[in-house]
């Protein structure tokens, strides 16, 4: 699991790539972490892009849950995106879409949260 | 550890300078070393030793011949024109064989007659000073720690320009002085040193200059190389440190501060020693002698003039042959006033080196290093010798150091076998701790299985359903769950849930889950959707580590076959037909995990199964089990898994099918995830 993030306008784009399991479902969380304090202030709104993820656990989708249960009561704004084949039947069967919005592309992902991301976006 | 190798260092350094007797043989012992491997190759032969020896004595008689003869012998190669003849002997005493003594004898024993004709006689003595005089013979004097009052008294010695200063105060003391016969020392060209310096009883070096009766006087070499020079004068070059060199006959002899001059000897059995009986009688060609250097010598086994060199005994005459023959060979040994400084160096080097090696290497391959190093030092001074002539002493920094190596590698398998000892104790701590822990795992497990309806019992007797289900923990214990209990005499609850995580954290997470949700269900009275949003509630109370199970549940009316089911963000149940043998999953709009939202209300679903149909519940531990190429098992082969099962196989042989079929899947590998299967047929 490796975590790289880019950014268009006020929206943050956490991008993270390979498997998260329960071995290190921790790691990812650490690695999220410091951008949560932001989001939660109602500053930038975060994609977790899911394009480069072959594979999510349950450990997995609770730290997703947590994201959740940690931005959303203060209004900050978190979706998922383009999720792969698999992830995207997991996080079907887990019915996700009831805790995040889940976009098929980045750009429909991003444009739900911010006009000038998207335009920023269009531009790249 | 280091300051224990600096402290070892400097005591090492503290000894190396006191030059101990044990320091001083070992460093004689290198030396040696030194001239056994690389003796001196023989090149210039301008000097020949004749001896005074066994063959000489057997045919002339015994020693001391009357000195007429030696006269008679110094005549003859005087003949020949030798560049220099130098005799390695004192003449102390008058000649008694000379007729003069010999008419004193006469007269005193009473044959008057006869001791006046012998006194008619000539004096040997003078015969032999005459001849010594004649042919500008080099004679020795022999250097005696007796008295110091005996003061050298004659008034011809070689002169001696002392540069940089004087070299006296320097130079070995001999306090007192045995010279030949006044009237034959007085006719010899010129004197030197017999003396040799023995070490141990080894000789490896002979006086370049001696301080010998309060004067400086040249060894024998140095005197006969001043003989053959048109320079009359010898030069001492003194520094600081004392005598450094003698230039005699525009040649530079290096030596060491006393005056000692190092000798690099040659083989002794390869310098041909001639016999004088064999000069005097004319077997060795009396030209050999021409423009040479003789030294004349006793070599005879009873006289007793025998040394013991680095290389062998050999006659005591053979020395200064050696000696000159290293100034005609160009050989000259020396050892440099910094050699001292150095040796420390060296010393210091490998001592640092050890400690370096045995604090940062393992140890066989620092006693290797170390090895080397040695193998390097000894290379070093052995180069020192073969191309600079000069002697150091590599022996004892090498020593020195390799008690510090040997100090500090036992004080460090010490410490490591100190290190190993407490690993073991830890070790056999965390054994006993691990067992401890298994065990409560293992009692943990046996809950945990124990927790898990039995279809025998719970199904007792009932023959509308067969039911099978298993539960395979990935570790010990999982967070996996299944259930099923008669609601009434028609319903049968049964569900398959999936805790988030593994292990310890989520087993007691499954237990807590599946009490509530069986108090729940029993609550809402076989509505499973509102069974599932009652103990979604309960269970959220009771959540501090924010976990969450995924579950499919379902009521089962086991005469008409209706069934209500809902999921929680699990997997539908797969439904097998019995009566077109196709298997299809059962869709839900369903809602996330118990836990994940607050206040979610599940939507149910109803289907009518009909006779023979068969439900199977799974968790993602049968799914996502993976191969060895990172390929998960995937619904599609769950799919054909189960429509391959014959119409109308026991539950429990599905599951078992499924079972083998996911591990034959997995081949081998470490279950990731914890797997459940349930199966359930109606058949009315």
């Amino acid at each position: 699991m490796a975590l790289s993030t880019s950014r268009c306008a006020d929206v943050l784009l956490l991008r993270p790539k390979g498997r998260i399991d329960h071995n290190n479902a921790e790691e990812f969380a650490d690695a999220v972490k410091p951008y949560l304090a932001d989001c939660k202030a109602g500053g930038d709104s975060l994609i977790f892009d899911l394009s480069e993820l072959e594979y999510i656990s349950s450990a997995g989708l609770r730290v997703l849950m947590l994201v959740s249960k940690n931005v959303g009561p203060n209004g900050g704004k978190v979706a998922l995106a383009q999720p792969q084949r698999v992830v995207g039947e997991i996080l079907q069967i887990s019915r996700f879409k009831y805790v995040f919005p889940i976009h098929d592309t980045v750009a429909a992902g991003i444009a739900a949260l911010s006009p000038d991301a998207a335009a920023a976006y269009a531009r790249t | 550890m280091r300051i224990l190798g600096a402290l070892l260092t400097c005591l090492m350094l503290l000894l190396q300078h006191a030059d101990t007797a044990t320091r001083l043989s070992l460093r004689s012992e290198v030396f040696d070393a030194y001239q056994r491997e690389v003796p001196r190759r023989r090149g210039d032969d301008r000097v020949i030793v004749l001896a005074i020896d066994d063959l000489s004595l057997q045919r002339r008689g015994q020693w001391p011949w009357p000195r007429c003869d030696l006269a008679d012998l110094v005549d003859k190669l005087a003949a020949q024109r030798p560049a220099a003849i130098a005799i390695d002997m004192i003449f102390a005493e008058a000649d008694r064989l000379s007729p003069r003594i010999q008419a004193q004898r006469l007269e005193a024993m009473g044959y008057a007659a006869g001791a006046s004709a012998a006194a008619k006689l000539p004096d040997c003595d003078r015969i032999f000073a005459q001849s010594v005089r004649n042919a500008g013979v080099v004679l020795g004097v022999g250097g005696l720690s007796g008295d110091p009052r005996l003061k050298d008294p004659v008034d011809y010695r070689a002169p001696v320009v002392e540069i940089g200063g004087a070299a006296g105060p320097f130079l070995r003391p001999f306090p007192s002085v045995l010279r030949s016969l006044d009237s034959i020392d007085r006719a010899a060209a010129g004197h030197g040193v017999l003396n040799a310096d023995a070490e141990d009883g080894v000789v490896r070096s002979v006086p370049a200059l001696a301080a010998v009766g309060g004067h400086v006087i040249p060894g024998l070499a140095v005197e006969v190389l001043r003989q053959t020079s048109d320079d009359p004068v010898l030069r001492a070059h003194v520094t600081g440190h004392g005598l450094s060199q003698v230039e005699v006959a525009g040649r530079a002899v290096p030596t060491s501060g006393d005056g000692s001059w190092w000798i690099h000897f040659s083989d002794p059995e390869l310098r041909p020693i001639f016999p004088v009986i064999a000069f005097l009688d004319g077997t060795l060609p009396a030209e050999l002698i021409t423009g040479r250097i003789v030294l004349i010598g006793a070599a005879a086994s009873g006289l007793q003039d025998r040394v013991i060199t680095p290389l062998g005994p050999m006659p005591g005459v053979s020395v200064h042959a050696e000696a000159l023959d290293n100034v005609y060979d160009g050989r000259l040994l020396s050892r440099p006033y910094w050699s001292t400084w150095v040796e420390a160096g060296l010393l210091v080097l490998l001592c640092l080196f050890s400690i370096v090696a045995v604090t940062a290497l393992r140890p066989l391959h620092s006693v290797l290093m170390f090895g080397a190093v040695l193998l390097l030092d000894a290379a070093i001074g052995l180069g020192a010798f073969v191309w600079r002539g000069w002697l150091l002493d590599v022996g004892t920094p090498m020593a020195g150091a390799g008690i510090v190596f040997a100090m500090m590698l036992s004080v460090a398998l010490g410490q490591a076998q100190q290190q190993r000892r407490t690993l073991r104790v830890a070790l056999a701590v965390s054994r006993e701790e691990q067992a401890r822990m298994d065990g409560e795992l293992d009692a943990a497990r046996r809950i945990q299985r124990g927790m898990l309806p039995d279809p025998a019992e719970v199904l007792a007797g009932e023959r509308r359903v067969d039911l099978a289900a298993l539960m395979h923990p990935a570790r010990t214990v999982g967070g996996d769950l299944y259930d099923f209990f008669r609601l009434d005499d028609d319903r049968l609850f049964f569900l398959v849930g999936d805790v988030s995580g593994k292990g310890l954290p989520a087993s007691l997470f499954m237990a807590l889950s599946k009490a509530l949700i069986k108090n729940a269900a029993l609550d809402a009275d076989g509505d499973p959707g509102r069974g599932l949003s009652q103990a979604a509630r309960v269970l959220a109370l009771e959540n501090p580590e924010s976990m969450f199970v995924s579950v499919v549940a379902g009521v089962l009316n086991m005469t008409t076959g209706e069934l209500v089911w809902c999921s929680a963000g699990h997997e539908g149940p797969y439904l097998v037909s019995a009566a077109k043998a196709v298997v299809m999953q059962l869709v839900t709009a369903g809602g996330p995990p118990l836990c994940m939202l607050d206040g979610f209300d599940y939507p149910i679903e109803r289907i009518k199964l009909k006779s023979g149909d068969a439900l199977c519940l799974i968790t993602d531990g049968v799914t996502e089990a993976m191969d060895a190429r990172d390929r998960p098992y995937g619904s599609a082969r769950l799919v054909d898994e189960l429509a391959s099962a014959e119409s109308g196989m026991a539950s429990r042989r599905i599951v078992e099918r499924l079972r083998r079929d996911v591990e034959k899947f997995a081949s081998g590998r470490e279950p990731a995830d914890d797997l459940t299967i349930l199966v359930i047929r109606w058949k009315p």
